[in-house]
């Protein structure tokens, strides 16, 4: 970095001031001492790998850092990174090659903007991941992080037994391309959401309270993979209750492969589905693990070991085992209008309920005895 | 107001008198341009659009000089931009009375139209708010966020070309007319369109979340211009309410694919939807209102057809018997205790004979 050279606007000097030369690195400073048009928002900070021009990087939008993790450890320096201090990175569209790391008692919240979308916006290191944070996170609560792609792997895990890990994280249309594996693992309550969501390199769910992944990828494509894990023999976070929960809605979802590991006292290991198209050819749900589908459809046949809840929701194919099945639309609700209503004395039955009921009892008079 | 012009990087030996600033003064660079005010231009490829600036400058697309018109920052870039760049023009809230034409084979790859601190109108006097229909080979992805249009949409594609793979509208009040023809890929998320939809040769359609208040028209013409995604189009439609009447047509032999998904609602109360021979509709979890001819392959899961269906093709229903539950009221009518409609319908046959 090359020298300072004050402005001197607002000054009324009576003593005239000799002005040098600038040279290369020179930056102009205010009356504050601090970078002219920089360190103005001190929370907010700019990334930008596109420039290439020589300026010493504050984080300002006339000198945005050049990469994240610059920034990233701008925050751990200024460690006034606080829940109601949250740093804002603003980044400008472009390909990182960076392999990031989150790991420092010092970062709790932060919001990551990718300029234009998920498309635009990439970490794409040469090997290795794109994000981690498996280390010194036990006190990382907050993290909306938006239109960013990760092009190589992600693993975040919860550094300590019943953290606070991932409290409000929220990746909104974030994209997992086609190799990326995604891997939670140890934490409290992540999100995902965003029409244009995406893990297809697939994702695993490990001892997560609680996770809901909303119009990911909408119909378009599905996840190749998800896998749902409970392991009681690792450390398990804040508000564990009966195993890893995810919550899927309004999307295309795959068929799970449940890990369930250790069990003892986590025997409800969910997957709960909303308004889903769920699996592709049939499932087999493993005793400590259950699926809660509402107005979704199940495509194949269902092998019940665990718990299955249908709640308006209709597999394609047969549903057996010797687990819970549990069937929640009613014959009662079903309007039914009989074609020939001379059938029936008045009045007429209004629902398939009250239809079978009735030709149940006529059946029983007409044969003389239950119906076998 | 005057104009303070700074002396970093005079090499003068001759000391200087500074004078004292007032309100409104500027400070300029040597070349007479206001201080730092070109510089975050350097390697962006953000652009400022702010129409409400009525002082006098040179615009550059910066933050502080931004262009005035949606057109301007879009000339800019034509003269600038090479392959594989992604531009983003942020625009000011305001009403832009432009017509916004993207029809320049300098036009590459990708670009976003962004509008910033609330939505931002399109919406000239008369013409389109947005247009493409020629000389737009080049242009791959088009997104429009936070935007509204109080004119039609309106975009074709070349014949065979792989532009407009991925036209995305995200957050948008659609006040009129969109047409669609011969292009890879078309998004709306999030949106608000009590208007009409007309898609031929669309690759790929789709819908989320939206509340469309108007017709849609889907047409597959294997006679007509076809992007390079082929004349075999596929329409998906989640969580979207729809209130208009749903047309699918079927020129030559192309063939469709409709997915009516997530909660979605469609049609119209009155209207038939007629799916021609060769196509496919898929209702998963949505309700179809009005009336469903059924001509190609219909999959029904967990979806329901307002008025009449006749079907004259291949029907796939999941809403089965089996997994409608019933409890008898009268249990002692039974004597193993049915569980299902399935089960209690089987039973009911089987006591009483041939039916």
């Amino acid at each position: 970095m090359g020298a300072d050279h004050r402005i001197l606007t607002g000054d009324t000097t009576v003593t005239p001031v000799k002005h040098v030369p600038f040279t290369t690195g020179d930056r102009i400073v205010g009356p504050d001492g601090l970078p002219f048009g920089a360190g103005v928002v001190t929370r907010k900070l700019y990334i930008d790998r596109n420039r290439t021009d020589l300026y010493t990087e504050d984080g300002s939008y006339s000198y945005p850092f050049k990469t994240i993790q610059a920034a990233i450890n701008k925050v751990i320096a200024n460690g006034d990174n606080h829940q109601d201090r949250p740093y804002e990175f603003d980044i400008a569209a472009g390909i990182y090659p960076e392999n990031l790391i989150l790991e420092d008692a010092k970062l709790v919240s932060l919001i990551w903007r990718g300029r234009g979308s998920r498309l635009q916006t990439q970490i794409k290191p040469a090997s290795g991941l794109a994000l981690r944070s498996n280390a010194n996170n036990a006190s990382f609560y907050d993290f909306h992080c938006e239109n960013i792609q990760f092009s190589m792997p992600t693993e975040m895990t919860g550094a300590a037994a019943g953290n606070y890990f991932g409290y409000n994280f929220m990746f909104e249309n974030c994209y997992w391309p086609s190799g990326a594996t995604a891997l939670f693992r140890n934490m409290t309550y992540p999100s995902f959401f965003g029409d244009w969501s995406k893990f297809s390199g697939g994702v695993t769910f490990s001892n997560i309270t609680q996770t809901s992944v909303n119009n990911i990828g909408g119909y378009k494509t599905s996840a190749p993979s998800l896998t749902i894990e409970t392991d009681e023999a690792a450390n398990m976070p804040y508000g564990f209750g009966t195993g890893t929960a995810v919550l899927c809605s309004h999307q295309r979802t795959p068929n799970v492969t449940w890990s369930l590991l250790n069990i003892v006292a986590k025997t409800g290991t969910a997957l709960q589905l909303r308004a889903c198209r769920h699996g592709s050819a049939g499932e087999t749900i493993p005793v400590n693990a259950q699926i809660i589908a509402y107005h979704s459809s199940l495509v194949g046949a269902y092998v019940v070991n665990g718990k299955l809840d249908l709640y308006d929701s209709f597999p394609s194919g047969s549903v057996s085992g010797p687990g819970t099945i549990s069937i929640y639309q009613q014959a009662a609700h079903l309007k039914f209008t009989p074609a020939v209503g001379a059938n029936w004395v008045d009045p007429d039955p209004a629902n398939t309920q009250d239809a079978i009921d009735r030709i149940a009892a006529e059946v029983v008079l007409l044969k003389g005895g239950p119906i076998t | 107001m005057t104009d303070r012009m700074l002396l970093t990087g005079d090499p003068s030996s001759t000391p200087q008198k500074h004078g004292t600033f007032a309100a409104g003064d500027k400070v300029l660079q040597p070349d007479g341009a206001p201080l730092f005010e070109s510089m975050p231009t350097v390697g962006t490829h953000e652009m400022h659009v702010d129409k409400f600036r009525t002082d006098s400058y040179t615009e550059d697309g910066s933050p502080y000089r931004p262009y005035k018109t949606i057109a301007a920052a879009l000339t800019y870039i034509r003269s600038v931009a090479v392959a594989l760049q992604d531009w983003s023009l942020i625009i000011r809230t305001g009403q832009y009375t432009e017509n916004v034409v993207l029809e320049d084979l300098g036009l590459l790859d990708s670009i976003s139209l962004v509008g910033h601190g609330g939505i931002v109108g399109i919406v000239p006097a008369a013409g389109n708010s947005l247009q493409s229909t020629a000389n737009n080979g080049n242009l791959k992805k088009l997104r429009l966020i936070n935007i509204e249009t109080t004119k039609p949409i309106v975009i074709t594609g070349p014949n065979g070309g792989t532009g407009f793979s991925d036209v995305w509208l995200q957050d948008c009040k659609l006040n009129d007319a969109i047409t669609l023809n011969c292009i890879n890929s078309f998004s709306l998320m999030g949106c608000y369109l009590p208007v009409a939809i007309s898609c031929t040769n669309v690759a790929w359609f789709y819908c989320d979340s939206a509340n469309w208040g108007g017709t849609f028209s889907f047409k597959c013409d294997s006679t007509a211009d076809a992007p390079s995604g082929g004349f075999d189009c596929t329409a998906l439609l989640n969580g979207v309410y729809q209130t208009g009447a749903v047309t699918l047509t079927k020129v030559g032999t192309a063939n469709g694919v409709v997915a009516v998904l997530g909660g979605s609602r469609i049609n119209s109360s009155s209207g038939t939807i007629v799916v021609p021979s060769g196509w496919t509709l898929q209702a998963y979890n949505s309700f179809i209102r009005g009336n469903l001819t059924n001509n190609g392959t219909f999959q029904q899961r967990g979806a329901f057809v307002e008025k009449v269906f006749a079907n004259a093709g291949t029907w796939t229903a999941d809403t089965k018997s089996s997994m409608l539950a019933y409890t008898p009221s009268v249990a002692g009518n039974w004597t193993v205790q049915p569980a299902t409609v399935q089960e209690a319908l089987d039973m009911i046959a089987a006591k009483v004979g041939p039916v």
